[in-house]
């Protein structure tokens, strides 16, 4: 077995709550599948060890007279180096600047600081798959925008629509700032064109923003290009640590550096300066320093990089490898279950996909599934609409319309919505066949299983047993007590 | 212009998909032909009577913006 598989076996069963146990509602204890990483993921345990290793060096940057703020400093420009090798940007063009807890808070950066930057180009074009935080900010930032659906309709929705791309790009000449693309979707994993996408942007004097926090845990992305010519290089990437086995680690901007350095930074502080007066002050030109104003989240930051670094001798074709066997699987084996509807295009030879399933199983609501697969068999997904309302809508809207027009509203309402499982390097095929087995076993006893709950006041589900006390399982005092 | 009809649904203030469901239900007692008039104020309502009327071989006869809602008159 080459190396990167033999590190990636080892790895699999070495993150933090990988052997987690929480009591069935039928009173068995048993280890807990965690099917939720395109929400969180779990902490990769090595990475973390590595860095906790790092906090006998612990302190801040922005000096390098004692030893430890020298460690701190180079430490903490390591894990920035790790992220430009990571993503196969020069640091010669590209910076990477480290903010905020997750994704959100770059999004949210990028859009202001190229609004800023590009007057002149008052609209940007969003695709329909776009998680909230890849959307909202860049409409807050620019005059319009226009969202831009995908290929297929319903529920076998394809990536981005590269011919609507193409009109709306041409309608709006050259008055697009930017066009705002996720990498792979949060709630079906859909793969898109994303160098494609950025020549046609480019085309038109735009720009293209990824959304890499749902394909770089999974797999290879690059900045540059194919063609070679620069044409269909990535102007700027975001993506959340806690999204790549690094929680507690910050959000992250790679982003050529000319595109910000005429503008100001966003935020002032320290850090960020190079004098300051009582009148005035001059700003640092020295990128990531002048973007990163205060103290930055350092061991995130080191957490980050060492993850990043272990997937690196995986290898990311291993880990897409890996995962695309318990993708393929997983359709096979749900496809055969007849009430179960997979959202998105589900051929693989059209449409490239991550390891994320969104899916319903009829005659019972997603909420509902997801409480019982969590009761009766410790399986960790998520429901409803994963803060990707306009896509998910899309998707379901004509199985909305099939439901009986006589159901009150919060049974409707309760309808909108889907189950989400999502793999990651933690997970094995052992996973995705507990999964199968769960959906074919609630699939043969549907109305037992529903006969189980009550429907809370909030249009949720409560078993009749009632539910968790949190507290058994963790009390802070207790643990503190513990270690104290 | 506003179409008078005999047939009316107030539908304003339902969110997607509760204004084509209570449309799908009053219609169940009327025949082709018959024209109703809906209200909403979901602005994903304008795509989604277009798309349904589409599907089901229904012909918007008109569709009237106001600042926070719209006005349909569907011919079933």
């Amino acid at each position: 077995m080459k190396t990167g598989h033999k590190l990636l076996t080892r790895m699999c069963n070495s993150f933090y709550g990988a052997a987690t146990t929480y009591r069935q509602i039928d009173g068995e204890f048993t280890a807990r599948t965690y099917l939720d990483s395109a929400a969180s993921c779990l902490m990769l345990k090595p990475a973390y060890e590595a860095s906790l290793k790092f906090l006998d060096h612990y302190s801040n940057t922005h000096s390098d007279t004692h030893n430890s703020a020298i460690i701190s400093n180079q430490m903490y420009k390591w894990a920035h180096a790790q992220v430009l090798q990571f993503v196969n940007a020069d640091p010669e063009e590209y910076t990477c600047i480290f903010m905020g807890s997750g994704s959100t808070a770059a999004i949210n950066r990028v859009a202001r600081s190229l609004s800023a930057a590009r007057p002149e180009k008052p609209g940007v074009l969003i695709s329909l798959m776009e998680h909230h935080s890849n959307d909202l900010p860049h409409r807050e930032t620019h005059d319009f925008a226009e969202h831009i659906g995908c290929v297929g309709e319903g529920v076998d929705l394809g990536s981005m629509d590269l011919d609507a791309l193409e009109a709306a790009l041409s309608k709006h000449h050259d008055k697009i700032d930017y066009v705002a693309v996720t990498a792979a979707s949060n709630v079906t994993g859909v793969v898109n064109p994303i160098h494609d996408i950025a020549q046609r942007a480019h085309a038109h004097g735009a720009l293209v923003v990824v959304d890499a926090s749902q394909i770089l845990a999974h797999r290879a992305l690059s900045m540059q290009g194919i063609v070679g010519d620069g044409s269909d290089d990535i102007d700027a990437v975001v993506f959340s640590g806690h999204k790549i086995y690094a929680p507690g680690s910050p959000g992250v901007l790679v982003i050529r550096r000319s595109l910000i350095d005429g503008g100001a930074p966003m935020e002032f502080g320290g850090g960020m300066v190079d004098q300051v007066f009582k009148t005035e002050y001059t700003v640092t030109t020295k990128f990531p320093d002048r973007e990163e104003a205060g103290t930055p989240n350092i061991l995130g930051a080191v957490n980050l990089g060492m993850c990043l670094d272990i997937m690196t001798r995986i290898g990311m074709d291993v880990i897409e490898q890996h995962e695309s066997e318990m993708l393929s699987y997983l359709f096979n084996e749900m496809q055969s279950i007849a009430g179960i509807t997979i959202y998105g295009d589900t051929d693989l030879s059209l449409v490239p996909r991550t390891a994320t399933i969104s899916f319903n199983l009829a005659g019972v609501d997603h909420g509902l599934l997801a409480a019982i697969l969590n009761d009766y068999f410790n399986l960790a997904l998520r429901n409803e609409c994963f803060c990707a309302h306009p896509y998910v809508r899309e998707m379901i809207l004509q199985q909305l319309w099939d439901l009986d027009p006589d159901l009150e509203e919060a049974e409707i309402e309760s309808k909108k919505g889907m189950v989400r499982a999502s793999f990651g390097l933690n997970n094995s095929i052992d996973d995705a066949h507990r999964l199968v087995t769960a959906l074919k076993e609630i699939d043969t006893r549907k109305d037992w299983y529903v006969s189980q709950y009550l429907r809370s006041e909030d249009g949720g589900f409560k078993h009749l047993k009632g539910s968790i006390d949190w507290n058994t399982y963790f009390c802070p005092s207790t643990v503190l007590e513990s270690v104290l | 212009m506003e179409i008078a009809t005999e047939h009316y649904i107030d539908a304003k203030g339902m969110l997607c998909p509760l204004p084509v469901l209570k449309f799908k239900k009053y219609i169940k007692d009327l025949t082709p032909g018959d024209v109703i008039r809906i209200d909403t104020t979901d602005p994903d309502s304008v795509k989604d009577f277009n798309i349904f009327s589409e599907m089901k071989g229904y012909k918007i006869v008109s569709l009237v913006e106001h600042a926070k809602s719209f006005s349909f008159v569907i011919e079933i």
